[in-house]
């Protein structure tokens, strides 16, 4: 199973980033071959608008069945709901003990966003 | 003839030149209407008395999307530059709010998928204050289609020679004071001596430079014997239009909802010279 986690870095001894939308990128850990990949999300972090949605979609688009990231936003939920990833809250740590902390079955599910978006409606 | 008001930083007296101006122009004769294009937070009417107002509720199209023949191609994400479209597990999906109703995507799906929707998006309400006729554009709760309203606004009360209209911009010098100054005859940038002010200002003026729009400077709240925004102004060779001293007596007088009277009386040359400038401009415009 893959699992995208927000990260600072490009490697597993990166913080994880507690913004999502605007993460600087995802680690994608995949758990049955403990190997990773980096996704740059240099465009998103600087977009004007709808960056919760454009990361959702690189999330979606690599396969990743998980989330692991900070904070969550309407749009961003919406977007990743509609594609049933399962989105898990954690605080500031690095990617490799994030990923540790969801295999312990430590993580919080969340159901909804957990912050509001910033350009009005939803 | 369209006159704005406009200034980078909010609060420096935009909405209290476009009322004064206003005032000030209809009792030299002419005909003038004041359009609030702050949608955001119109508060011109608050100082006008106009008894009931005529309400028109502005709608703006959305596109909306019909799965079963969304093939997934992608190319409304690509075009839309607002990443209010995202394909996801195949699908387009749109998110609404973010769209700012370029109708791009519908003439780019090419499977016939995308149909266009109104939406509301605000109202503009028209009064009139004895001989100044007044509109307000007031974005709903919740949407930030501003620069659409906006439009809007100014259609309702288009251009017509021997008329003037004075535009009452939002803050900033993003889309929506772009589209308020958008083919104005001249604005008026009002600036008070503050470093914001003067930081906002020089952006509202690059921004005017760029769209080759006519503009001076009113400076308000001037306080004796500070010069560093006049003498700005006067570096960068432009216009001031006006010096208008700042006043304890007139903050008194706006908090009771009633300064026009007492601001174009303590001020009357500096509104002289604006209309100076208005006329100049004029009968450079309705000759052309």
């Amino acid at each position: 199973m893959k699992i995208a986690v927000t990260a600072t870095g490009h490697d597993l001894e990166s913080s994880t980033d507690p913004r999502f939308g605007r993460a600087q990128g995802f680690i994608i850990y995949d758990s049955e071959t403990e190997e990773f990949s980096y996704v740059d999300n240099n465009q998103n972090y600087q977009s004007v608008q709808g960056a919760g949605i454009q990361s959702a979609k690189h999330v979606i688009d690599a396969g990743a069945e998980i989330l692991i990231t900070g904070n969550i936003g309407p749009k961003a939920y919406t977007a990743l709901n509609s594609a049933n990833v399962t989105i898990l809250l954690c605080r500031e740590s690095t990617v490799k003990d994030s990923i540790e902390s969801w295999k312990k079955g430590e993580l919080e599910e969340t159901s909804q966003a957990n912050v509001s978006g910033h350009w009005g409606g939803m | 003839m369209q006159i704005a008001i406009a200034s980078g930083k909010g609060g420096t007296g935009k909405t209290t030149m476009s009322l004064a101006i206003s005032h000030f122009l209809s009792s030299r004769g002419n005909d003038v209407t004041l359009l609030d294009c702050d949608v955001e937070e119109p508060n011109a009417g608050l100082f006008m008395h106009s008894g009931s107002l005529k309400e028109r509720r502005v709608t703006t199209p959305v596109p909306e999307i019909d799965p079963s023949k969304c093939i997934g191609c992608g190319v409304c994400e690509e075009l839309c530059q607002y990443n209010a479209l995202a394909v996801l597990k195949g699908k387009a999906v749109i998110f609404p709010e973010l769209c700012h109703s370029c109708g791009g995507c519908v003439i780019a799906c090419s499977s016939g998928a995308m149909k266009e929707r109104d939406v509301e998006i605000g109202t503009i309400f028209t009064g009139s204050d004895g001989s100044i006729t007044h509109l307000t554009g007031k974005l709903d709760i919740g949407k930030i289609q501003s620069p659409g309203l906006i439009g809007e606004v100014k259609k309702e009360k288009k251009n017509h020679i021997g008329k003037i209209n004075i535009i009452d911009s939002p803050p900033g010098n993003s889309c929506p004071m772009i589209e308020t100054v958008r083919e104005c005859d001249h604005v008026f940038l009002v600036a008070e001596p503050s470093p914001f002010s003067m930081n906002d200002l020089e952006l509202a003026m690059e921004t005017l430079d760029k769209m080759g729009l006519k503009y001076s400077v009113i400076v308000n709240k001037a306080k004796e014997g500070e010069n560093e925004l006049t003498g700005f102004l006067e570096k960068r060779n432009t216009e001031i239009a006006a010096v208008i001293s700042d006043s304890l007596d007139l903050a008194v007088a706006y908090s009771s909802g009633n300064f026009i009277d007492l601001l174009i009386e303590s001020e009357k040359g500096e509104f002289e010279k604006i209309e100076e400038i208005i006329n100049s401009r004029r009968r450079i415009v309705e000759c052309q």
